[in-house]
């Protein structure tokens, strides 16, 4: 799974969201390091919709602009959980071998 | 002021501003603008700063990124949906092949015959060696056919695989595909001339046999039907059993060609080394036919293209290309004055019969091997994370 994917979905892992809503909450998740643009998260929504990871919500004109809400599936917080799961493994695999290297570096491994 | 844009206030920066990112947007498929531009435009405009009327520059190389990749995917694209959609509607062309086999049968005209078995004598090839069917005149396809079990076997297996592929029984396909291959390949075996009615088609149903086993293996032919459109698959396939349909009707007077490959595929190293003798049968016998192929080109090539403004993506077109493809080696095959470049180079005088043959063979498998070398890691991927997802829940 991408990164940019994996923060979309982290960032409907809250609930509903709209576009511009989902753009401001990876810029979060992801400490400002992921700007996301309109046309990659477009692109991305379109596959994850295509894919049954995310399903639209529903819709609102707020200031006479279209505002579309999505939602993760089952499917969609199946296979975050997934992905969540892996990084983690993988993650506290680093952490506890760099430990094992220089303790205290890693900065307290699990 | 377009009618789009009217609940702004004319003359705003920002209607010009939003003016501009709507024209940016007319990259994008047609498709995908009339679903996302309004939803986009909210999104564009919500992150432009005060008083910004023209588009950030980032803003626009990921508008042209991002159309790039639509258009090239289509809406419906991915390698799922293409080999999900040609596993559904390749069944077709088989049950078809068979149709075609039984309404054009081909005879052997006895003067075809005669030069066909000069050639083997010639070459000192006996009755005795590769059996005594091989020196009568051929009759291929027809009525007959019917009461011919590897025939019946291999009906029934394409219409097994066309029930079991609309019934999502992927693995019964698969079994009933390999048990068609195998038939087929009896049947041609049985056969000495290489003729449109029989060993071409043969010839044609290789890569779709090929590709539809790889389709079911990676795709489930159900999914492209729960897709909007996937019944645009239809008329791209039926342009491209079209050309083939062409490119069989191609002038069955080709039989020094067939010798050749019918030979060469025998081993036979006695007979092979004669290669250039049954060049000069092949030039002596076709005469016509080029105009016929050139039309099954033509149409090849449409039914290649027509999935891009079909939205259907270039996976598709590759899949369709790859059923199309044996075509090119038929037009390659073709002396004449327009096409037969490859007979000169192509085995028949500077090159070797086994070189000829490995090249062939290679065109002829390296499509779907390509195909199959990219579709399969990623299903078995998408079935181990799948598989393993459902242990901790």
């Amino acid at each position: 799974m991408q990164e940019t994917t994996f923060l979309i979905l982290t960032a409907l892992a809250q609930g509903p969201q709209h576009g511009y809503g989902i753009i401001q909450d990876v810029g979060r998740i992801s400490g400002e390091r992921v700007a996301l643009r309109a046309g990659t998260l477009y692109g991305a929504l379109e596959r994850l919709d295509a894919d049954g990871l995310i399903a639209m919500d529903r819709e609102e004109v707020v200031d006479g602009r279209l505002r579309r809400y999505y939602r993760l599936t089952d499917e969609g917080s199946a296979r975050l959980t997934e992905e969540a799961r892996r990084l983690q493994e993988s993650a506290a695999t680093a952490l506890q071998r760099l430990d094992a290297i220089r303790p205290g570096l890693a900065g307290g491994a699990v | 002021m377009s009618a789009a844009d009217g609940f702004l206030i004319p003359g705003a920066p920002h209607a010009e501003l939003e003016q501009r990112y709507r024209r940016l947007l007319r990259l994008y498929p047609r498709e995908f603008r009339a679903r996302r531009t309004d939803e986009m435009i909210g999104v564009l405009m919500a992150s432009a700063a005060v008083g910004q009327n023209r588009p950030a520059r980032g803003d626009v190389s990921d508008i042209i990124r991002g159309s790039l990749r639509e258009r090239l995917r289509g809406p419906r694209g991915g390698w799922s949906f293409a080999l999900s959609a040609f596993a559904l509607v390749a069944p077709l062309f088989l049950v078809l092949t068979d149709i075609l086999q039984v309404a054009f049968p081909y005879s052997e005209s006895r003067a075809a015959a005669q030069s066909r078995i000069s050639v083997l004598q010639a070459h000192g090839v006996s009755a005795a060696r590769i059996g005594p069917s091989a020196f009568v005149p051929q009759h291929v396809g027809g009525l007959q056919w019917l009461g011919q079990p590897a025939f019946l076997v291999l009906v029934a297996g394409h219409l097994i695989v066309a029930a079991a592929v609309l019934a999502g029984l992927r693995r019964t396909a698969l079994a009933a595909l390999v048990i068609a291959a195998l038939a087929d390949y009896t049947q041609w075996t049985a056969f000495h001339v290489f003729h449109p009615g029989a060993g071409t088609i043969m010839f044609l149903t290789i890569p779709v046999f090929l590709l539809e086993a790889i389709a079911l293996a990676a795709a489930d032919p159900r999914a492209a039907r729960r897709r909007e459109g996937w019944q645009y698959v239809f008329p791209a396939l039926a342009l491209a059993v079209a050309a083939q349909l062409l490119a069989l009707s191609f002038d069955a007077s080709r039989i020094g060609e067939v010798m050749f490959l019918d030979v060469s595929t025998r081993g036979d190293r006695h007979v092979t080394s004669g290669h250039k003798i049954v060049t000069h049968v092949t030039m002596v016998h076709v005469t016509s036919g080029n105009a016929i192929m050139a039309i099954g080109c033509l149409l090849a090539l449409l039914a290649v293209l027509l999935p891009l403004p079909l939205g259907l993506g270039w996976r598709a077109s590759l899949l369709l290309a790859a059923a199309c493809y044996p075509l090119i080696i038929l037009v390659a095959a073709a002396p004449g004055p327009s096409f037969g470049m490859l007979p000169e180079t192509l085995g028949m005088g500077r090159m070797s019969a086994a070189a000829a043959h490995t090249i062939i063979v290679t065109i002829l498998y390296v499509p779907p091997l390509l195909v199959l070398g990219r579709a399969v890691p990623k299903a078995i991927r998408a079935r181990r994370t799948r598989g393993s997802g459902e242990l901790p829940a």
